[in-house]
């Protein structure tokens, strides 16, 4: 063993340490026997190591510590009042709530929820309905009310409009009512409607141009929610 | 929820440990109120959590990894950090009286002071002789080779900080003169 090794070892080596091997610890042994100025090293760490471990470990305890120590520790196994009533309380309003949502009585059916059900309301009325729920109705001229089976809000990617729902002879039409403030009128969109088979069409409204209609139907034709007149 | 067999268990780890983990926290807050609620806090802990320990032989080392972890926790949420260069560190001073004067216990709490924690629980912990080096790596949850090397530089640090020429003859002195 080298010195420098032997420097490295002195530093950790300590009485008991298990982390340092047999061997190294007889060869750091054997070259303290023939090197005066490692084993003069090794005494001063020795020195050193003692005063300052002794120095660290001399710590006064205070009076009557163990005592408190216990102390607190049967305070802490006391049950807590304050704790159990909470938990109690909890425990009767999760039970109270449980018990409320089982017994409360089935809804009854609101009549004036179901207008929008009734057929052949008139766009006056529909459009006031809308209203109230802050949506603005255009009234799409190619369909007649007739044939206005029901209305109702919906979400269109995200956006409330008003869906109207037209039936005529077992042919349906659902009527999407969009603002351009919502969606941007898109020809593109039209044509690709057109070519392909999902019988959903693009309608402008003639005198509205803040509006545009997107109707899916059943199949056929939409002749048969015509207007007359129109 | 305190069992009546545990409660025997808790009394007898505080009538082993509460010297050694009270003079742990004393070295490592430097403070006798703190290293007693720390102590304490450490007590009860244990005896809420009685059930999470397996292995008796290892109750030691258990209690002292709470206090720790409850004295880092009281350091974060006070947000003081302690940090010396330890770059600059000496080395061991070459001519050393004989024997070795005492130590000045306030002295020494101040160089402890200043040392960051992860330098100074290895200290503490190796000079009270109670863990392996493996122990102490365990108990702080890093390498064995990184608590030599803190290790190292920590005792560099208190070296030379406590026992420089100066130093020395500063304690001889107060001896001396007390």
């Amino acid at each position: 063993m080298d010195c420098m090794n032997a420097r490295l070892l002195l530093l950790f080596n300590r009485p008991g340490c298990a982390e340092i091997a047999s061997e190294d610890m007889d060869s750091l042994q054997d070259h303290l026997e023939h090197c005066a100025e490692c084993r003069s090293v090794a005494h001063k760490e020795k020195m050193v190591d003692g005063v300052l471990g002794s120095a660290l470990r001399k710590v006064p305890l205070p009076g009557g510590l163990q005592e408190r120590i216990q102390q607190r520790l049967v305070l802490e196994r006391r049950p807590r009042p304050w704790i159990w009533l909470a938990t109690a309380a909890s425990l009767l309003l999760m039970v109270g709530l449980t018990v409320s949502w089982y017994l409360q009585p089935s809804p009854t059916i609101d009549a004036g929820s179901i207008t929008n059900l009734r057929p052949g309301s008139s766009p006056e009325s529909v459009t006031a309905w809308f209203r109230e729920r802050g949506l603005t109705l255009a009234i799409p001229p190619e369909f007649d009310f007739h044939y206005l089976d029901s209305w109702e809000v919906v979400s269109l990617q995200g956006q409330r409009v008003p869906k109207l729902l037209f039936i005529n002879q077992g042919v349906v039409a659902h009527v999407y009512v969009i603002s351009t403030d919502q969606f941007q009128y898109d020809e593109e969109l039209h044509q690709r409607l057109l070519n392909n088979s999902l019988n959903a069409v693009i309608l402008h409204h003639p005198d509205n141009a803040d509006f545009f209609f997107l109707v899916i139907n059943s199949g056929g034709t939409l002749d048969s929610f015509q207007r007359r007149g129109v | 929820m305190v069992w009546p067999g545990n409660t025997r268990k808790i009394e007898e780890l505080v009538q082993t440990h509460y010297r050694s983990l009270f003079a742990f926290a004393y070295r490592l807050s430097g403070s006798v109120q703190e290293a007693e609620d720390l102590t304490q806090d450490t007590f009860c802990q244990a005896q809420a959590k009685l059930g999470q320990l397996r292995d008796w032989a290892k109750a030691r080392s258990w209690l002292f990894t709470i206090l720790r972890n409850g004295y880092l926790h009281r350091v974060r949420a006070r947000k003081i950090e302690n940090r010396v260069p330890l770059e600059e560190v000496g080395e061991l001073p070459e001519r050393l009286p004989a024997p070795l004067p005492e130590v000045d216990p306030e002295k020494l709490q101040l160089a402890l002071n200043e040392l960051a924690e992860e330098f100074r629980t290895p200290l503490i912990l190796f000079y009270f002789e109670e863990f392996s080096y493996r122990e102490i790596a365990e108990q702080m949850e890093v390498p064995l080779g990184t608590i030599m090397s803190r290790l190292a530089r920590a005792k560099a640090y208190l070296r030379s900080r406590l026992l420089q020429p100066g130093d020395l003859a500063l304690a001889q002195d107060r001896r001396e003169g007390g």
